[in-house]
């Protein structure tokens, strides 16, 4: 009797440790202090952004999605759904060993500050026509097209934005119908000390 | 009188008896008359308590009560000195004895003419033996058990005993041991500082080397993973296909810390267990390693050597900011190969650390690059990302990461950072577009005599004709 009660007793203390442990991870997943989110304000990008679409379950994948969540302030380029089906099979599977890949594409279209589309069509007005975007993993060209504004990635790859300015407190959102993909890592080294 | 006489005679005999009885006389006298079968089992009361006690004295007084006769029929054996508990029970022993010595009284008597009641008190005086006898078991039993638990005890005492000189032999051992290895560090610490004098300043290349002569080096790691676990590249590539038990005996292997399980989650057909720089994917149907992610990132790991063609040319890019947060020193020289630094120990060209960057894909899941440990985060965001027990921070160019504490392994990116200006140089290529947020938007906007820019937390006032970085005109994050 008194066995089985002790066995109970420490069935319970485990299950109350599991439990708390769960939501410790789960805590962790989501941890950020209380001064990054007052200064994100109240509807960020993560928060806008359709949790079930490809874009925020690829930026969960990278890690991303609480960068999406912090103070920014971002200029987030969104591929819509149908644009990640269109990309090579295995692009944005979030497997480990992809993750990488995922971080690279993903962070090719963030980039720094708000630039409302407006901004951006500017600058190609100054630049006769271009205008050059660093982004948080390379540099994208802008172009405008047919009274669209379209970007460049390294490859070539363009995108049309299809709806711009999509404003939360932490940035602002263009939606656009292509993935653009980073460039490939140098593979020659610069060949003078601090070039 | 004459009975009076006779008594106090049987009584001085019977008082003599036990003294002139010899030590381990048996009481087992041989005979064919009843008497003498009688006194035998007398005697069996004190062979009996020898046998089971083990005690030679019982058996010397258990027979006391008829000592006399044994005395004089010259049975006896030698018996030992018994323990003072023992002797207690040879009292008792001693007693039922005597009921035989009463009995010998009666047989004295008659040899005078009292057959009869000799006989009918002889009956009785057998039923009595019998009793006596069965007490004597008894009693006999217990003196055995109690000197069981004596011999136990006594067991205990030298087995205790045995083992505190083991315990003491293996000490003086570990002792000799621990003055042979000291005296071989400071002879090997002699020797650094002798080659440390003959370097000059080289204080902290020397303290490095002599960490090394500790338990490292030949035979076991290469230096330069010493802090990431000691499992060289090859030897862990050599694990894919093993069991994970084989594989545990090799590798420190352990469960996927929770705070980054869900990077790496579990299936219905495989696992993780993570160690050494290294994630080990289990598959759930044959428990072989089915996969192998490095946590650390790059084509030349730690441990290895460095192209001594690629020291000379391959240098870490301005472009970024990368040259001044991984300046070369004396001792340190960092290289970038294929978006990754690696920090280069400049005289034996030992791979000392990887730092992939994060625009090569670096990133959650992967670990912390082991020399940046400490806390680092840029001044205008440590009121936001600062250390806690459960997470902390660490920034590299590109990114403000957060890691699990535990495993060193980075959980997300909280901040992604683009490369900052400095003040006076040239505004870098991709900021053509106003990036001002806005809040601020009212009070920094674009004229013909100045240009405002977002960038980490600043938003900086450009020169329109020369485009160069003027001032930081406001901080928007403290």
């Amino acid at each position: 009797m008194r066995t089985q009660a002790l066995t109970l007793g420490l069935a319970a203390i485990l299950l109350a440790t599991a439990a708390c442990k769960n939501q410790s991870a789960e805590n962790r997943m989501n941890a950020q202090t209380p001064e990054a989110q007052k200064a994100a304000g109240t509807k960020t990008i993560a928060a806008g952004l359709a949790a079930n679409g490809k874009f925020m379950a690829a930026a969960k994948a990278a890690g991303l999605d609480q960068t999406l969540a912090g103070a920014g302030p971002y200029t987030v380029l969104v591929p819509d759904d149908a644009a990640f089906d269109k990309a090579p099979a295995g692009t944005f599977d979030a497997k480990p060993e992809n993750r990488a890949q995922l971080t690279g594409i993903l962070t090719n279209m963030i980039l720094s500050g708000t630039m409302l589309v407006d901004d951006i069509d500017k600058a190609i007005d100054r630049g006769k026509g271009k205008a050059l975007l660093a982004s948080m993993g390379g540099t994208l060209t802008a172009t405008k097209d047919g009274g669209k504004t379209v970007l460049t990635d390294s490859k070539g790859n363009k995108a049309t934005i299809t709806q711009g300015d999509e404003k939360y407190s932490n940035g602002v959102v263009h939606h656009v119908d292509a993935v653009l993909m980073p460039a490939k890592p140098a593979a020659q080294p610069p060949t003078k000390a601090g070039q | 009188m004459t009975r009076l006489f006779l008594a106090a005679g049987v009584a001085a005999l019977a008082i003599a008896a036990p003294a002139s009885a010899k030590p381990g006389g048996n009481g087992g006298g041989q005979g064919g008359d009843k008497n003498a079968v009688q006194t035998n089992r007398g005697g069996h009361g004190g062979g009996g308590s020898a046998v089971r006690g083990g005690g030679g004295n019982i058996e010397a007084r258990g027979g006391g009560g008829a000592a006399f006769r044994m005395q004089s029929r010259g049975g006896s054996h030698g018996g030992e000195i018994a323990s003072p508990r023992m002797q207690r029970q040879v009292f008792a022993i001693q007693e039922h004895g005597h009921g035989g010595g009463g009995r010998a009284m009666k047989i004295e008597r008659s040899n005078v003419g009292h057959a009869n009641v000799v006989e009918q008190r002889g009956r009785g005086s057998e039923m009595k033996l019998q009793r006596i006898e069965q007490r004597q078991v008894r009693n006999v039993e217990h003196n055995q058990m109690r000197g069981n638990q004596l011999a136990r005890d006594r067991g205990q005492a030298m087995g205790a005993e045995m083992k505190a000189n083991r315990i003491e032999r293996v000490s003086n051992r570990e002792a000799l041991r621990d003055e042979l290895r000291t005296n071989r560090i400071e002879r090997l610490d002699n020797g650094m500082f002798v080659r440390n004098a003959n370097l000059g300043t080289r204080v902290v290349r020397a303290e490095d080397f002599s960490n090394r002569a500790r338990g490292y080096g030949v035979g076991g790691c290469p230096p330069g993973l010493l802090d990431k676990g000691c499992m060289p590249p090859g030897l862990a590539s050599k694990l894919l296909g093993t069991r994970i038990s084989d594989a545990a005996r090799i590798a420190e292997l352990s469960s996927v810390p929770y705070s980054v399980r869900y990077l790496y989650p579990d299936t219905n057909d495989f696992y993780y267990r993570y160690g050494d720089g290294y994630m080990y994917r289990v598959d759930r149907g044959t428990s072989l390693i089915d996969a192998l992610l490095p946590l650390a990132f790059g084509g030349y790991m730690p441990g290895s050597y460095f192209p001594s063609s690629y020291m000379n040319n391959y240098y870490v890019p301005s472009s970024y900011g990368f040259n001044s947060f991984y300046p070369d020193s004396p001792y340190n020289c960092n290289r970038y190969v294929n978006g990754v630094i690696y920090q280069v120990d400049c005289v034996t060209g030992f791979v000392e650390n990887v730092i992939p960057m994060y625009a090569s894909g670096y990133g959650v899941g992967q670990m912390l690059p082991t020399g940046y440990g400490y806390y680092n985060v840029p001044y205008q965001y440590r009121s936001m990302y600062y250390d806690t027990s459960d997470y902390g921070y660490w920034y590299a160019p590109g990114a403000i990461y957060q890691y699990d504490p535990s495993s060193s392994m980075i959980t997300s990116v909280a901040a992604l950072l683009s490369p900052g200006f400095n003040i006076g140089q040239p505004l870098p290529m991709g900021y053509d577009v106003y990036n001002v947020p806005y809040d601020y938007r009212a009070t920094y906007y674009d004229t013909p005599s100045a240009m405002y820019r977002y960038n980490n937390g600043n938003i900086y006032q450009i020169d329109p004709a020369t485009m160069l970085v003027t001032a930081i005109v406001a901080s928007i994050l403290t």
